[in-house]
């Protein structure tokens, strides 16, 4: 990829997308190589499931691409990646409703308590909290995950949520408030163990 | 102590959003309430390892090397199937780019519960006449809901709400009284029933129309033919009603003894005809009101058309006087 093309992405304008538009692959490359991340870590955070992931930001990706016309100038293209995303990631959760893939059992085998371990080193303990965000999370409606994926792990503003949700500031502020205490409450054990 | 006054100010604190000012009043508040303190250290904590969670997850592959060869994929796709980038439904967006998908589909919507609705009141209506003249046609089958045998009273006909929509009062009239006919009493056809329209027609086409052969539908035709006839009478009754307050209103001539009523006594001629012969179906259906309201129009018409296009005052006055003694004009208004 050319010096000029990551210049492009990294400095806002609307030249890439307009090349991008135009068919141009190493313009939609340059887009990929600097929004690709936190793509995938939004997937992986609302499904928790890393190869998952991948497919569903290459899916979010291939499907910019053929729709890169329809995108006005005037909407930031991460906003409008993350629409993509969610509608993926919504779609995702609706089959995986039909097949049934996910049993409770499943979600009780990631839930792992402080009370096991209580002395572990740091590498352990990271992953041990990291698998009871992901069990928390996933008790989360779908609403609440991804209001608060959005603001507490990727730093969103309201305003850029609201874009991509088409719901309003006040509702979101609702929903991220009540995530937040169920959050606190499924992750209370491990708070307390860690003071 | 104020902690529900900066209870609320703490996730903004947490978030850097106070101002200054704010920010020093919150954490001087915290400096004296443990409490509120404690609950601070737990949100920082809390949002420290949410923003960790995510820091340390990556793809396991090289997602940037798989895109490119899908991105190349998908490339090939399209020159393969050059359509498919500008299929039908890129083309109709193009057509429709003027309507958002939201807008598109309420219009889409609102089209169709219109055509839904009108093709249910449709439905309703050929289901009430066809009800109707299942009723009138074959009593014995379809009896009217009044079964005494009796014919129904006017209030109580055989026909409803919906119904009185396509029967008017004086339909009912006419179609009680022709029920009580028998069928060789009655035999009109659909011919016949539009000869009564169409004028002039010659007294042998209209005798030939009403002597065809009985058939399995002549009772529907019968049926048809008393609604036409009704119709017609009606529109007989507004043009005289008009054409009576068009002759009472007619202005003497200034400086002489003259009225010029040309336009009524021409009109009252063609009104006179047709009356003869809406009086004469009536006549042979029995029903008397109608035939004794044309018979009295009648009456007047003929003075009136007897009249000369400029005519005396002695002559037009005592007609006037007639059209205001008898209330004809609102009988006909009623009728």
């Amino acid at each position: 990829m050319s010096n000029r093309l990551i210049d492009e992405v990294d400095h806002p304008s609307v030249s890439i997308i307009e090349k991008a538009r135009d068919g141009d692959e190493e313009a939609f490359a340059a887009i990929f190589a600097q929004h690709h991340l936190f793509i995938y870590k939004f997937i992986y955070a609302m499904l928790g499931d890393n190869s998952l992931a991948e497919e569903l930001t290459q899916e979010t990706f291939l499907g910019a691409y053929r729709t890169i016309g329809s995108l006005r100038n005037d909407s930031t293209l991460r906003t409008w990646l993350c629409a993509i995303a969610k509608n993926l990631v919504f779609t995702s959760f609706r089959q995986n409703r039909k097949e049934g893939l996910q049993s409770d059992e499943e979600i009780d085998g990631l839930h792992i308590t402080d009370k096991v371990n209580p002395l572990p080193d740091k590498q352990v303990l990271n992953k041990e909290l990291n698998k009871i965000i992901l069990s928390a999370l996933e008790k989360l409606s779908e609403g609440k995950r991804l209001i608060f994926v959005f603001r507490e792990m990727q730093d969103l503003s309201y305003k850029e949520i609201s874009e991509i949700t088409g719901d309003s500031i006040s509702k979101l502020k609702t929903d991220l408030y009540r995530a937040k205490i169920e959050m606190r409450s499924m992750l209370r054990s491990y708070m307390e163990a860690k003071k | 102590m104020n902690c529900k006054k900066y209870s609320n100010l703490l996730d903004d604190l947490v978030e850097k959003r106070l101002d200054e000012q704010m920010s020093e009043e919150t954490l001087s508040h915290l400096l004296c309430c443990q409490r509120c303190e404690t609950e601070v250290e737990t949100r920082f904590d809390e949002k420290e390892i949410y923003a960790d969670f995510l820091c340390d997850v990556n793809p396991l592959s090289d997602l940037s090397e798989q895109f490119r060869r899908r991105l190349k994929l998908e490339n090939q796709k399209q020159v393969l199937l050059p359509s498919t980038r500008s299929s039908w439904n890129e083309r109709l967006r193009d057509v429709f780019y003027f309507l958002s998908l939201k807008s598109a589909l309420a219009s889409l919507a609102i089209v169709m519960i219109s055509g839904l609705v009108a093709w249910q009141s449709m439905k309703a209506t050929k289901d009430e006449e066809r009800k109707t003249v299942a009723q009138l046609t074959r009593p014995e089958i379809f009896p009217p809901e009044n079964t005494n045998g009796q014919i129904p009273e006017q209030d109580s006909l055989p026909i409803g709400k919906n119904q009185s929509s396509i029967l008017t009062k004086s339909t009912n009239r006419v179609l009680r009284a022709s029920s009580t006919k028998t069928a060789e009493e009655r035999p009109i056809s659909l011919e016949a029933a539009t000869a009564l329209i169409k004028k002039p027609v010659p007294r042998n086409q209209i005798q030939q129309a009403v002597d065809v052969p009985k058939t399995a539908t002549e009772d529907t035709m019968q049926f048809i033919a008393i609604k036409t006839f009704m119709t017609e009478t009606e529109r007989q009754m507004e043009k005289v009603e008009m054409l009576f307050r068009s002759f009472r209103n007619a202005r003497i001539n200034e400086g002489n003894n003259y009225f010029n009523v040309a336009y009524e006594s021409q009109s009252a001629r063609k009104l006179l005809k047709r009356s003869i012969e809406l009086r004469k179906f009536a006549e042979s259906h029995g029903s008397h009101d109608v035939e004794e309201t044309l018979q009295t129009t009648e009456a007047l018409l003929g003075e009136i058309a007897r009249l000369k296009s400029v005519s005396l005052r002695e002559k037009v006055i005592p007609i006037k006087r007639r059209l205001s003694d008898q209330n004809i004009i609102a009988a006909l208004q009623v009728f």
